[in-house]
């Protein structure tokens, strides 16, 4: 009688440790590669560093002021929030055309999804390396064929403009195929009532299948608006920054301020005030989702 | 009679549809086209600029310019190496995180499943600087292990196997410990492999999510010879002049992989997206 109760008890310590053996893999890397770097790159914006990284005294909020009275940061600011509120809602917004012109199924339909979704197997060097060569002023396609003269990423006026261009074409892919099956999941019946109704395309889009794939469209936004916030590839790439600061967004100004001057005050502040502008910009999609999304369908 | 017509009018117009559609398609995917036609352009025309798209004379020139002044064969090694070794690492470490997720008990299982999710919330590029000075203290700059350890683990990956393990019926598992099964044995045997299908959207989304990543190995690779072909071919230095032609080789060189897994694997990766997302 006592031997099965030994053996149960045995067996539940072993099962009491035995989750760490599966845990602890994951935990060990989420934990030097995520949870220390965040709390060290938060605790330490507080203090004073030398260019090896190491604390030197307490400064309080000292490293957000200097940031912040740095202007070309704060101009980095203010392209990144640019070059997030022109990319988000283009590439949902032609993702979403081009759902609906996609999702009634047809012979040739996979020719024309898998062209529409190419884009999303795209790296961020090699589109750049493209789009590059087709924004050149004299050798480029774009001013070939529109007969300008513009100097695209030469010009102050235009250069953000490029990469968002090249943003929206990069993030069409991804989207379309998101929102082409989430269209595709709508049930029948209610789009077959819009056209009893009478409604035409542009109304059987923005009244009917829109609402019906609100969430998946939440989600995108939520999802590309961190991203988007976060873009340093092509400025890095393509302009370094230039021409005058036009295309500096908080991220690559931050890699510059630790690759190139070694300057870790800057470059913590600046992660976290980037970090703290993507909670609030997704705290704001929240707050709008609860008037705007439709989850009763 | 009248709806014959209107039926062979429908489809008359369904199959103009269908060609706007793809040319529409073509439209999208132009900057790809665009970038293999030019890579078999003679230098002479890609310099001449205007709208010419088709070569006059087909030529391997900007090929093999690309694959001799540059290392880029070296390049698309230490990237394979890379994607390979991250997306083998994150596999493991992955399931057997999501394994005892699923089916494992132990105390505040939720707590830590959810403080373990709170990690999607923290971009990668505000812990890039602090994860740079790790990094560098272990002395692993320009390594392939300094390259890929960030990436040997991701939160969304074990919350999509942790969803697809739980499809997995609890009484088999059951079944299998009376037949004296441990946990171990059960997940690599049993468990696994009736997961291939999920596994393997994993390993493909990681693979090129790793293939196509640019900022980390910049930041943490100098030399030449370690640097991934995303970072090389931003960096190609040809005479001037020639350069576009053998940069749009070199750029078609390095998406065939990614272009070649999407084509093969089309359908998984859009479940892999379904399920969690492809972080790029």
């Amino acid at each position: 009688m006592g031997k099965p109760v030994v053996k149960k008890r045995k067996k539940t310590l072993f099962q009491k440790f035995e989750p760490i053996f599966y845990l602890a893999p994951a935990f060990i890397f989420l934990g030097i590669f995520v949870y220390y770097p965040f709390a060290k790159t938060v605790s330490e914006s507080f203090f004073l560093l030398d260019s090896m990284g190491k604390v030197k005294e307490f400064i309080g909020l000292e490293n957000y002021v200097s940031v912040l009275h740095n202007s070309s940061f704060v101009k980095a600011i203010f392209n990144s929030l640019k070059f997030t509120v022109f990319t988000v809602p283009f590439s949902v917004g032609l993702a979403f055309c081009l759902a609906m012109i996609a999702s009634k199924k047809r012979k040739t339909s996979p020719i024309y999804e898998t062209l529409f979704s190419l884009p999303m197997a795209m790296s961020t060097s090699v589109s750049a390396m493209i789009f590059e060569l087709m924004f050149s002023p004299t050798l480029g396609i774009i001013n070939a064929l529109t007969g300008s003269s513009i100097k695209w990423l030469n010009d102050k006026d235009t250069a953000l403009w490029v990469l968002i261009i090249i943003q929206v074409w990069m993030n069409i892919g991804y989207n379309f195929l998101f929102i082409l099956s989430a269209v595709r999941g709508i049930d029948a019946d209610k789009l077959e009532a819009a056209d009893v109704e009478g409604a035409n395309v542009f109304q059987k889009a923005t009244k009917v299948v829109l609402p019906l794939v609100s969430p998946t469209v939440f989600f995108l936004l939520c999802n590309s608006l961190a991203k988007m916030i976060m873009m340093s590839g092509l400025s890095l790439i393509l302009t370094q920054g230039g021409p005058l600061g036009s295309t500096e967004t908080m991220i690559s100004w931050m890699y510059k301020q630790a690759s190139e001057n070694s300057n870790y005050n800057n470059a913590y502040a600046s992660a976290v005030i980037a970090f703290g502008i993507t909670m609030i910009a997704t705290i704001i999609t929240f707050i709008y989702e609860k008037k705007g999304v439709n989850y009763d369908n | 009679m009248t709806t014959n017509r209107v039926k062979k009018r429908s489809k008359v117009g369904d199959g103009i549809l269908q060609a706007i559609y793809i040319c529409l398609g073509l439209t999208i995917a132009f900057p790809i086209i665009y970038a293999v036609l030019i890579s078999f352009m003679e230098p002479s025309q890609v310099l001449a600029g205007g709208v010419n798209l088709i070569p006059k004379k087909w030529t391997l020139e900007n090929y093999k310019t690309a694959l001799t002044s540059a290392p880029l064969m070296r390049f698309m090694l230490n990237s394979l190496i890379i994607a390979l070794g991250a997306s083998v690492v994150r596999l493991a470490v992955s399931s057997l995180a999501a394994f005892a997720f699923a089916f494992l008990d132990f105390p505040c299982k939720n707590v830590i499943f959810m403080v373990m999710l709170a990690t999607i919330m923290i971009p990668a590029d505000i812990v890039l600087v602090a994860n740079y000075r790790t990094v560098s203290s272990m002395g692993l700059i320009n390594t392939y292990l300094g390259m890929m350890i960030v990436f040997f683990v991701s939160a969304m990956n074990i919350f999509q196997l942790r969803q697809s393990f739980l499809t997995f019926a609890v009484s088999l598992k059951e079944a299998a410990h009376i037949d004296g099964c441990s946990n171990f044995k059960f997940f690599l045997t049993i468990l696994l492999p009736t997961n291939v299908s999920t596994l393997l959207t994993v390993f493909i989304t990681a693979f090129i999510g790793t293939w196509n990543t640019y900022l980390w190995p910049l930041l943490v690779t100098n030399q030449t010879d370690m640097r991934t072909v995303q970072v090389g071919i931003t960096m190609l230095n040809f005479s001037e002049g020639t350069v576009y032609g053998p940069i749009m080789a070199a750029s078609t060189i390095v998406m065939i992989p990614t272009l070649f897994l999407f084509f093969t694997f089309q359908k998984k990766i859009v479940a892999g997206m379904m399920s969690g997302g492809v972080k790029g």
